[in-house]
């Protein structure tokens, strides 16, 4: 990485072999790409840029842009790298990417929608306004948050919901907003929301209580806020609803 | 018969290897202990003959049959660095690139 970082510095730009399935379609193993210096404030999103990562070169799409740091995902991946990239460890800018492909549209289903909100860590009075209202047909599951996650006993009560079902993960993580992906709800959805989602290393997992989500249990994972903001559980129904299920009453 | 780095190469040494990259091509080389003192000479004055020679001492050459042998291993080595382009004869005379 180094040599990389002198190369750059020395010739005002290199090349770089892709390694790797993160950028996946858009950038292939052993393709090469040509990186130039990045300037801080001229990194935008859907650039795609190399930065220091755990002693390695990454090679990620920006999705935000904060003065100290970046929001960075890759194009193979639905959520934003965890954590996101200092500026200090940006390397360089690829010119020439192509972007990245439009995720698929669920499109608007004829009909009232009936779908299942699982709300992870919701508060405690299940009356209370933050828990919020949904749609006519929605039924909503609250279930508690425990250590990082949720128990084993709720990720096994999500697996099975999820089963042969459509599964929508809702998180200020998702790379793509709601409004990107849906226009409708498949009959039988699952929509998780609160859900911390990914997976730790055994060894890791072991010292900390509860369970994160596993990401391959939603078809798809949106945002209803902007990229990193969390959004209260009330705003997420109203957001979602009005998406979905436009001029519905909330019950 | 002169030698000089192209001037897209750039390189790190450790103690016993040094890795080479070629930011044109994207290319990463590692080289052996023996390639890597072939290379600090290439990059010091790029003589074939000087490097030849000093191979010879550092490596403790007792005779012409060893030299010889230094000789054509180096030549080996160094045609090999010409044919992945991060080397390029000098014309006679002329001045390393900075």
């Amino acid at each position: 990485m180094e040599l990389v970082v002198s190369g750059l510095a020395a010739r005002g730009r290199v090349t770089i072999p892709v390694s790797g399935t993160s950028m996946l379609p858009t950038l292939r193993s052993g393709e090469r790409v040509t990186l130039y210096p990045a300037r801080p404030d001229a990194i935008r999103p859907q650039d795609v840029i190399a930065f220091r990562a755990s002693g390695q070169l990454g090679l990620h799409r920006v999705h935000a842009v904060f003065p100290d740091r970046v929001i960075t995902a890759g194009d193979n991946y639905d959520l934003f790298d965890p954590p996101p990239v200092p500026m200090a460890a940006v390397i360089g800018v690829a010119r020439d990417v192509p972007g990245r492909p439009a995720p698929r549209r669920w499109p608007r289903q004829p009909g009232p929608i009936a779908a299942d909100v699982w709300l992870i860590g919701g508060p405690a009075d299940p009356g209370s306004p933050e828990g919020g209202a949904t749609p006519t047909g929605w039924r909503l599951h609250r279930r508690p948050a425990e250590g990082i996650g949720v128990s084993a006993e709720v990720l096994a009560e999500l697996h099975a919901a999820a089963a042969g079902r459509p599964c929508v993960g809702v998180s200020e993580h998702a790379v793509h907003a709601a409004s990107d992906v849906l226009s409708g709800l498949p009959p039988q959805t699952q929509v998780l929301m609160g859900c911390s989602f990914g997976s730790l290393k055994p060894a890791l997992a072991q010292t900390l209580r509860g369970n994160l989500v596993p990401t391959e249990i939603a078809d798809v994972f949106v945002r209803l806020g902007p990229p990193e903001v969390p959004v209260s559980a009330a705003d997420a129904l109203r957001e979602l609803a009005a998406l979905v299920a436009p001029g519905e009453g909330a019950a | 018969m002169r030698w000089a780095v192209n001037p897209s190469v750039v390189w790190s040494e450790s103690s016993d290897e040094i890795r080479l990259y070629d930011t044109a091509s994207g290319d990463f080389h590692t080289l052996s202990p023996t390639g890597s003192a072939i290379w600090r000479r290439i990059a010091d004055t790029g003589d074939r003959d000087a490097i030849v020679a000093a191979l010879a001492e550092e490596f403790g050459a007792q005779d012409d049959n060893q030299r010889h042998l230094i000789a054509n291993d180096t030549e080996r080595f160094i045609r090999g660095l010409v044919d992945l382009g991060l080397i390029a004869e000098q014309p006679s005379g002329a001045a390393l690139p900075q």
